[in-house]
């Protein structure tokens, strides 16, 4: 059994073992590709996003955990550091700053905490950041909360 | 055909031709029947080959010959370049077999040692496994190799021994061979049996399913620390060299403790009862504790046993590596932090070793490079 392997499955029974309520979902695709995951995480009880429920894509790279996981929403989402149309994320931790101490879980419960606290300096989406960094909080925040309505809403 | 007399066509057409195909073999000339059809006489790229006497020679190099017709003008070119491959592979072939008169030279051999001591013989007699039993009931192989230029070669014998033998000198007997390593293995029976005691009596996490070759043992000595002992082959009950591993104020504790007992080594008592003496502990039992529980995994790969390559064979290692800082004291195997350290742009690189940070606590590790 290779590396990559050898540590997801530790990851996917760590992950049994200690479930988090903000992630829902977090398990390969299919039994026989354990590269390809899906993710769902909830938005914060005290953000904008709240009630709403996004899915991830993440595709583990062969060399994970030296190259740092690729995580994308495939849940139209409005967010000053996610591509609106890709839903390609900018986090320093999974380009930088990644290291492998983290765990897929963790990168997950990253992603959530950048819901509730955006980073305008460094955009992917300029309408949102802009909204945010004029101080439209009014503006910023409807607009957010059509999107979780129109595209996030938990059934 | 010009350069092939032997060869000729069948019919005007010119899609056939049947004949021999004359090949030099070791200063004989012989005759092989061939058969080309071509399915367009004037491309040469859509003939095909037959012959039965030739067929496993054709298969073998089928890639190459499909190559060689691509690459020639005429039917006549392409034929010297077939005749050439044949015949190197011919000879090739025929340097691979031994004659009648050494098969059963060997044949006598093998019934005077006795056929109960030979398995995994290859039936063309290249190579085979020899048991052999010393004084002290231990079972040992010795896997042997016979070259085919026996005249020049001297047998390949391989033995999971702790030291190297020059054969170079060696005589091709099998019956010398046998008496010869009889003696190699009863010499190291004392060394053996120390190890043995230990494998029994204690805990020992690397290596796994030991050679006899191997002079090593790291055993567990208490939660989260053990001891790495080297024992030298020629005189096994000495002090032998040590190393702790483990968390850094257990591995101090423990030194201290060894340095300042060594004085009481005492060479008429086997490595097992000194060190249980010395050390004043009980070792620690497989059977009552995971491995969890002694130490903590490689904190990249999250395995404890990270198997690598290593002289063609696998050998399973524990982490070896460890972050200086004792708040984090995260293990790590050498292979995973060197590589995760030359991925990083922070790492220095000065003479022999990598200076970068630990994943988990940013503390500088250094590394040396192998």
């Amino acid at each position: 059994m290779d590396t990559v392997t050898k540590r997801l499955i530790k990851e996917i029974k760590n992950i049994q073992n200690s479930p988090n309520e903000q992630i829902p979902e977090l398990h390969p695709i299919s039994d026989d590709d354990l590269l390809e995951w899906k993710a769902v995480i909830l938005g914060q009880e005290d953000s904008y996003y709240k009630g709403g429920r996004f899915e991830l894509a993440i595709s583990v790279p062969k060399t994970y955990p030296i190259q740092p996981p690729k995580i994308r929403f495939v849940t139209k989402i409005c967010h000053p550091n996610v591509h609106f149309k890709t839903g390609e994320i900018c986090l320093d931790l999974l380009k930088t700053e990644w290291s492998p101490a983290w765990t897929l879980q963790s990168a997950c419960m990253a992603i959530c905490v950048l819901l509730t606290q955006p980073e305008p300096s460094s955009p992917l989406n300029c309408d949102a950041a802009n909204l945010l960094r004029c101080g439209d909080e009014l503006g910023y925040k409807s607009l957010i909360q059509m999107y979780v309505n129109m595209y996030a809403k938990q059934q | 055909m010009k350069d092939f007399p032997l060869i000729s066509p069948c019919d005007y057409t010119l899609k056939h031709y049947v004949g021999f195909i004359q090949l030099f073999i070791n200063n004989e000339e012989h005759e092989y029947p061939i058969e080309i059809k071509l399915d367009d006489p004037s491309n040469i790229k859509t003939a095909t080959i037959y012959s039965e006497k030739l067929s496993n020679l054709l298969e073998d190099n089928k890639k190459i010959i499909s190559q060689m017709l691509q690459n020639s003008s005429d039917l006549n070119t392409f034929l010297i370049d077939l005749k050439d491959l044949l015949e190197k592979k011919e000879i090739l072939l025929s340097s691979k077999k031994y004659p009648l008169k050494y098969i059963s030279k060997m044949i006598k051999e093998f019934d005077e040692i006795g056929w109960d001591k030979i398995s995994n013989l290859k039936s063309d007699l290249h190579s085979l496994t020899l048991n052999i039993n010393d004084s002290y009931n231990r079972n040992h192989k010795l896997d042997l190799i016979f070259p085919y230029n026996y005249n020049t070669e001297v047998i390949q014998i391989k033995a999971d021994i702790p030291e190297k033998i020059d054969n170079k000198y060696f005589i091709n007997e099998l019956s010398k061979i046998v008496d010869f390593y009889k003696n190699i293995f009863d010499k190291y029976n004392n060394f053996w049996s120390q190890l043995e005691e230990i494998d029994k009596k204690t805990w020992v996490i690397e290596p796994l399913n030991p050679p006899r070759s191997s002079n090593y043992r790291r055993i567990i000595i208490e939660k989260k620390c053990s001891i790495n002992i080297q024992v030298n082959p020629n005189n096994p009950r000495s002090f032998p060299i040590y190393q702790f591993m483990g968390s850094d104020d257990l591995v101090q504790k423990w030194t201290m403790i060894l340095i300042n007992k060594q004085h009481q080594w005492n060479i008429n008592i086997s490595i097992y009862e000194n060190l249980k003496k010395i050390l004043n502990i009980e070792f620690p039992q497989k059977e009552k504790m995971s491995l969890s529980d002694i130490s903590d995994a490689c904190g990249i790969c999250y395995s404890h046993y990270l198997t690598i390559e290593k002289d063609d064979k696998l050998e399973k290692l524990l982490p070896d590596k460890q972050c200086k800082n004792v708040k984090c004291s995260q293990p790590y195997h050498y292979k995973c932090i060197f590589e995760w350290l030359r991925s990083l742009t922070t790492t220095k690189k000065s003479f022999n070793y990598l200076y970068g940070k630990c994943p988990y606590c940013e503390e500088m590790i250094t590394l040396p490079i192998n």
